[in-house]
């Protein structure tokens, strides 16, 4: 059987042995963590999270966190030799019911605009498509209701060019354009983020709008973040993009674009450098998969992006 | 989905393929684009093929993912089974 879950809320916070003292009784959690203390990371704070093998009644079996594909799969072969060998049974159920205080997934923008994002690097050598990075990295971007309408010019004709708000800017800017093709980072703080996001009307007719979008950006950040992740030094990125928009359902039929961006190890450009790229397109609402929350959706900043119980440390929403 | 709706995706099905996204100007790339190609409207469909995951290398998201821990224990209960947790980023093959 498979299973995905937030590991944040299962750990119950940083350390699960504050969350335990402090009264946290959620039997998921209790049991995740009974779990997880016997895995890859033992007891005691910090994250759980990575990739286990258990038993349906919550016995350890195996985990890992690993980059190698070859690592998790020989782990996966372990747990499940142990679970054969010595039959530890099925079990029983931790709880009947799951009652989690808070999932991510429950301010999932209904008739907004979800986007699914996939983050590969580029060679930097010249190189056709068949010899590209095969790891890849994906995350998903939200946009509620109110947001999608600060995509669509007021009066759009056709041939006019115009500034997408900041807000938009920002979410893709400090919340995904960053380096996570073959892992996590940290987020760019608003007046880490400077460039400009422009639209062009391509095509107007009484039910559709299409929009040519294009833009660029340059993040600096010299931040260091005690615990928390820190995100690159500087990436430049220029972005080029289309949407087709439905005036009557006042939703996107189709949205694509690309980024493609270098990033630098320092605020000089003269340092080491390698290119990533960035694809976004309409995630599919029917899929439960493609309804997983953003990673950084905690920063986003917005009211209708209802915040967890459990503080995310040192990971600010906006501005110091 | 409503019949506008439906008429209209099949529309927009159709008009894809005469190729009017995702710019006006029809794609040019060639064999001869690299990543060392500047990213434009030109060439949107190689960086789409490049950068994008293939439906191979997303096979795994066919699988029937529960959404929580919960569901996959009682879940892996009915069927005698044991539980994969993925409780991080990326792929569950550790392939990010």
């Amino acid at each position: 059987m498979l299973a995905t879950d937030e590991v944040w809320r299962l750990q119950g916070g940083n350390d699960f042995n504050q969350y335990q003292k402090s009264g946290g009784s959620d039997p998921e959690c209790i049991c995740f963590q009974k779990m997880a203390s016997q895995g890859h990371y033992g007891a005691g704070g910090g994250t759980k999270q990575g990739i286990y093998l258990c038993t349906p009644g919550g016995k350890f079996l195996a985990s890992i966190n690993s980059l190698s594909g070859n690592a998790v799969a020989a782990v996966l072969e372990r747990g499940l030799s142990k679970w054969t060998t010595e039959q530890l049974g099925i079990g029983t159920t931790p709880a009947a019911t799951s009652t989690p205080s808070h999932r991510w997934e429950w301010s999932y923008p209904e008739h907004g605009l979800v986007l699914k994002q996939t983050t590969r690097y580029l060679s930097d050598s010249p190189r056709p498509l068949a010899e590209r990075d095969k790891r890849f990295n994906f995350d998903f971007v939200w946009f509620d209701p109110s947001e999608v309408m600060m995509f669509i010019p007021s009066q759009p004709v056709i041939g006019m060019e115009f500034q997408l708000p900041k807000t938009l800017f920002e979410r893709f800017a400090c919340y995904h354009l960053i380096e996570t093709a073959h892992g996590e980072s940290g987020i760019y703080h608003s007046n880490e983020v400077t460039g400009t996001f422009q639209g062009k009307v391509i095509d107007v007719k009484p039910g559709s709008l299409k929009i040519q979008v294009s833009g660029n950006c340059h993040s600096l950040s010299n931040r260091k973040e005690y615990r928390g992740l820190s995100p690159a030094k500087q990436i430049k990125i220029e972005f080029h993009g289309s949407f087709l928009f439905d005036r009557l359902d006042k939703e996107f039929d189709q949205f694509e674009l690309i980024a493609k961006g270098r990033i630098f190890n320092s605020a000089d450009e003269n340092t080491s450098s390698r290119s990533i790229g960035w694809y976004f397109k309409l995630a599919d609402p029917d899929k439960p998969a493609e309804r997983l929350s953003p990673t950084h959706v905690h920063a986003y900043g917005t009211e209708w992006v209802k915040q967890a119980p459990l503080p995310l440390y040192n990971l600010k929403p906006k501005n110091p | 989905m409503s019949l506008r709706k439906q008429i209209c995706t099949t529309l927009l099905i159709m008009t894809c393929q005469f190729g009017i996204f995702p710019n006006d100007a029809p794609a040019q790339e060639t064999d001869e684009t690299t990543t060392a190609s500047p990213l434009s409207g030109a060439n949107f469909n190689f960086w789409r093929s490049y950068i994008n995951a293939r439906d191979t290398e997303l096979e795994w998201q066919n699988l029937p993912w529960k959404m929580s821990f919960h569901e996959g224990l009682k879940e892996g209960t009915k069927l005698g089974k044991p539980v994969l947790l993925w409780a991080m980023n990326g792929h569950p093959l550790g392939c990010t």
